[in-house]
């Protein structure tokens, strides 16, 4: 009788103790930590084209369809992809109903076309307006002509057509960027010249900005009501480290659950934990870019005997520890339109001696790179390889903000730098940075009349295999003929994630965080909560 | 002052100065420091910039006496090509501040009035901005780059000397023998080259000797933040940032210049403390000056 008692007893004190941890377990918040670079600039996707601001960005404001973790298309705000007509220039557009803005607006088809506006308006000084520009009315207002976007027609408050000027193969695809956020128009209109900094950020996303200082932290709380489901994190922690080596200690120190992971450190890490060590190959391209205004740059001789004098094979197997593909043209390999005939760019630091000698090059040239700091170690390897052909390149490494501001200005010579294509598609790595009006933009001042139509005809064409031969001449052109900018390497990227956090994925080079989760346990042991 | 008593007090201070064991080890440390950056195109067998990069990283050996760096330069030339910017910055830097701390000390002590109240002013300002945060403003303005280092440390680092020289004119401008000068017909830029200059002398050469391992320090601060000197150039600052990316798995790296730093620094202090005692007519033998 007393043992069955005892029984009985000893069995709820264990039930008891089970449901109350488990309690515990439930009560904790899930909080994820992630380490990273400040870009400096505003969380506007419309304005910034920095992926370390989209990775905040893209978790509160949302486009109506977005690439998932797979490079798939899905539709988000919409019921299904967008119906094209017949002739390619018009496409029909369902919003889900019942999607609402953190601040209780329900999302219409008016918030779309408020959106696309304001893109074109060059009050917003938008930096991606060239992946829209084929919808009819945008140059107008671009201009300055024109307020209301012609191309766009509004049905009622869930459907909408949006008209192009000419058949444009990604387009769909250009809407499934973090350019193509919808903003809420009221939201917007009212925070003006505010929009994107400190808390004002307002979309249908799965977080809301909690709080936001413009300089060391954001931190995203879960949006209770997302129209998606159940969102997985209550709070996502993005902490500002301008220093890479600062970043890894607090990574190792516990303070943040996810930071990438330079390179040159990759073997040290590796040993040290190999288990939180993940590669992933975005599809973009590390090169040296170089100022076509400069009068040494101008001269396409010195530009290809900067190529002769690198050896990228070596690069790539001594700072990189291997982790990259030495570049044979500048569209990364992943891209249709990339040759996989051409061979790895020459290595003959004679010939580009003799170059610059046959160019009248008889004294040492000088350059001067700004780098940000993350590209130090590798242009500092560039210099010692340009410094036995007889260039020498004298080296500053500014913050991020600097950075991109000296390049809008036009006042950088040579920097180095990895540009990555938001999905694998050659309109997307070349238009926006090499374009001729792009490329004046951002201290390239390439300005090639063949380069540009061909571009042109890649956006008219919808015939991927033609696309894909346009994108074929274009970067050969580029690449090959013209040497714009050095083409070093394809780059496999790695990232550090702590063992608690579950489901994360990097298909480009954005830190998405849609469906990862964290063991709120792990994780509390390793924060101290 | 005559010939003869100026002569005798200075080798009375050599000789006192002889005396002090400290201050004559940080003379030979310094000769030798000086000699291997004098004669570093000689000594070395590389090129401070030639990069190697498949033996980066390498540990000390004999092939690279302090092992290479994270492109595979020689840490040892580098830290020797390193010595000639921080002497020179420290040198250079601290003449420049003498020359202004100098001329505006003696013309506020000399003139007085006016002029006295202005450059005190300026004194006050200088000397009560943070040193390192209003000389990273001015390299971020004159942009990196060693003569714009001579030139911000110099700029910055004169106010000490210059209140230390007003105060001795005051009270050397009404000693007899400036008062005869002016009787005489003594312009005042004679008085101030010829007669006041000479009685400074001492206290310059404390307040450089003194400043120099505060200038190396600058330098090292600056370079380490990226403000001093431009990449590739080798100085022991900007060789302390690059190495803290691998100060664990490779400590050799930044060992070497941060022990460099500290034995120049040190040396210059024992040296300054020692010129200074030995330069104090107080505790000369011969009484006073």
């Amino acid at each position: 009788m007393n043992k069955k008692l005892a029984l009985a007893l000893s069995l709820v004190l264990t039930i008891a103790l089970l449901l109350s941890s488990a309690a515990v377990a439930e009560d904790l918040p899930k909080v994820l930590y992630f380490g990273q670079a400040y870009a400096g600039t505003a969380l506007d996707m419309q304005i910034s084209t920095n992926s370390g601001t989209a990775s905040i960005a893209d978790l509160v404001t949302e486009s109506l369809i977005r690439f998932d973790d797979n490079n798939e298309l899905q539709p988000i705000l919409l019921t299904k992809l967008p119906d094209v007509s017949e002739d390619g220039l018009v496409y029909s557009f369902e919003l889900k109903e019942g999607v609402y803005f953190t601040d209780g607006t329900e999302l219409h088809s008016s918030d779309v076309k408020f959106t696309l506006e304001r893109l074109f308006n060059p009050d917003t000084h938008a930096g991606s307006t060239s992946f829209f520009t084929m919808i009819e009315g945008s140059t107008a207002i671009l201009k300055g002509e024109a307020t209301e976007l012609s191309g766009f027609e509004t049905v009622d408050d869930y459907h909408f057509n949006i008209t192009l000027e000419f058949p444009f193969a990604p387009f769909v695809k250009n809407m499934a960027t973090s350019y193509a956020d919808i903003f809420p128009e009221k939201a917007t209109t009212e925070a003006g010249k505010q929009w994107g900094l400190s808390t004002n950020l307002i979309g249908t996303g799965p977080y809301k900005v909690k709080e936001n200082d413009d300089s060391t932290e954001v931190v995203l709380i879960k949006n209770e009501n997302y129209h998606g489901g159940e969102v997985l994190l209550d709070e996502i922690h993005f902490i500002y480290y301008d220093n890479a080596d600062t970043k890894l200690l607090a990574y190792e120190n516990g303070d943040i659950d996810v930071s990438d992971l330079p390179a040159s450190q990759l073997l040290q890490y590796q040993s040290l934990y190999p288990d939180e060590v993940h590669p992933y190959n975005p599809p973009g391209t590390y090169f040296v870019h170089l100022n076509l205004k400069n009068e040494y740059l101008a001269d396409i001789n010195v530009r290809k005997a900067i190529s002769l004098a690198i050896n990228r094979e070596e690069l790539i197997d001594t700072i990189l520890n291997g982790s990259g593909i030495p570049a044979t043209s500048f569209l990364n390999y992943k891209i249709p339109g990339h040759d996989d005939s051409l061979g790895v760019y020459e290595y003959d630091p004679d010939q580009a001696r003799q170059l610059l000698a046959d160019a009248g090059y008889t004294e040492p040239i000088t350059l001067n790179a700004e780098v940000r700091e993350g590209d130090a170690l590798t242009i500092t390897a560039v210099q010692g390889y340009l410094q036995e052909v007889g260039i020498n390149l004298n080296i500053s490494i500014v913050d991020s903000a600097t950075w991109t501001s000296d390049r809008s200005a036009g006042n950088i010579e040579v920097t180095s730098l990895s540009w990555n294509a938001l999905f694998p598609d050659g309109d997307s790595q070349f238009y926006t940075y090499f374009y001729s009006t792009a490329a004046a933009g951002r201290s390239v001042f390439y300005a090639s009349e063949e380069f540009d139509q061909l571009l042109d005809n890649g956006r008219l064409n919808t015939n991927e295999d033609e696309r894909a031969e346009l994108y074929r001449q274009a970067d050969y052109l580029f690449s090959r003929e013209d040497y714009v900018a050095i083409p070093l390497y394809y780059p496999q990227n790695n990232y550090l994630a702590k063992p608690h956090v579950i489901g994360f994925e990097l298909p480009n080079l954005i830190f998405h965080f849609w469906n990862t989760d964290v063991d709120a346990a792990a994780s509390a042991a390793v924060h101290g909560n | 002052m005559s010939a003869e008593k100026k002569k005798s007090y200075y080798s009375e201070s050599f000789r006192l100065f002889r005396k002090n064991r400290v201050a004559m080890v940080s003379v030979i440390v310094l000769l030798l420091l000086s000699a291997l950056a004098l004669l570093a195109p000689v000594i070395c067998r590389y090129d401070p910039n030639l990069q190697s990069l498949r033996d980066r990283l390498q540990t000390p050996s004999a092939e690279h006496w302090f092992g290479t760096d994270e492109v595979g330069r020689d840490i040892f030339t580098r830290c020797i090509y390193g010595c000639r910017i921080s002497l020179s910055v420290g040198i250079v830097s601290q003449l420049i501040a003498s020359v202004i701390g100098y001329l505006l000390g003696v013309s506020a002590g000399y003139f007085g009035g006016k002029v006295d109240d202005v450059i005190s002013f300026l004194i006050q300002v200088f000397s009560s901005f943070p040193f390192l945060l209003f000389a990273m403003a001015l390299m971020n303005v004159l942009g990196p780059g060693l003569l714009n280092l001579y030139l911000s440390l110099g700029i910055l680092s004169w106010a000490g000397t210059a209140r230390l020289i007003r105060g001795t004119v005051m009270q050397l401008k009404n000693q007899e023998y400036i008062q005869a000068c002016k009787t005489d017909g003594g312009g005042n830029l004679r008085i101030i080259l010829k007669h006041l200059l000479p009685n400074c002398v001492p206290m310059l050469i404390v307040s450089i000797t003194l400043g120099i391992p505060s200038a190396i320090l600058s330098e090292a601060s600056l370079s380490y933040l990226g403000l001093g000197v431009q990449i590739p150039t080798a100085s022991w600052g900007s060789m302390i940032s690059e190495s803290q990316t691998y100060i664990r798995t490779h400590t050799y790296y930044s060992l070497f210049p941060g022990l460099l730093i500290i034995i120049t620094v040190m040396a210059f202090n024992m040296l300054g403390d020692g010129l200074r005692d030995a330069l104090d007519p107080k505790l000369h033998s011969g009484g006073s000056l």
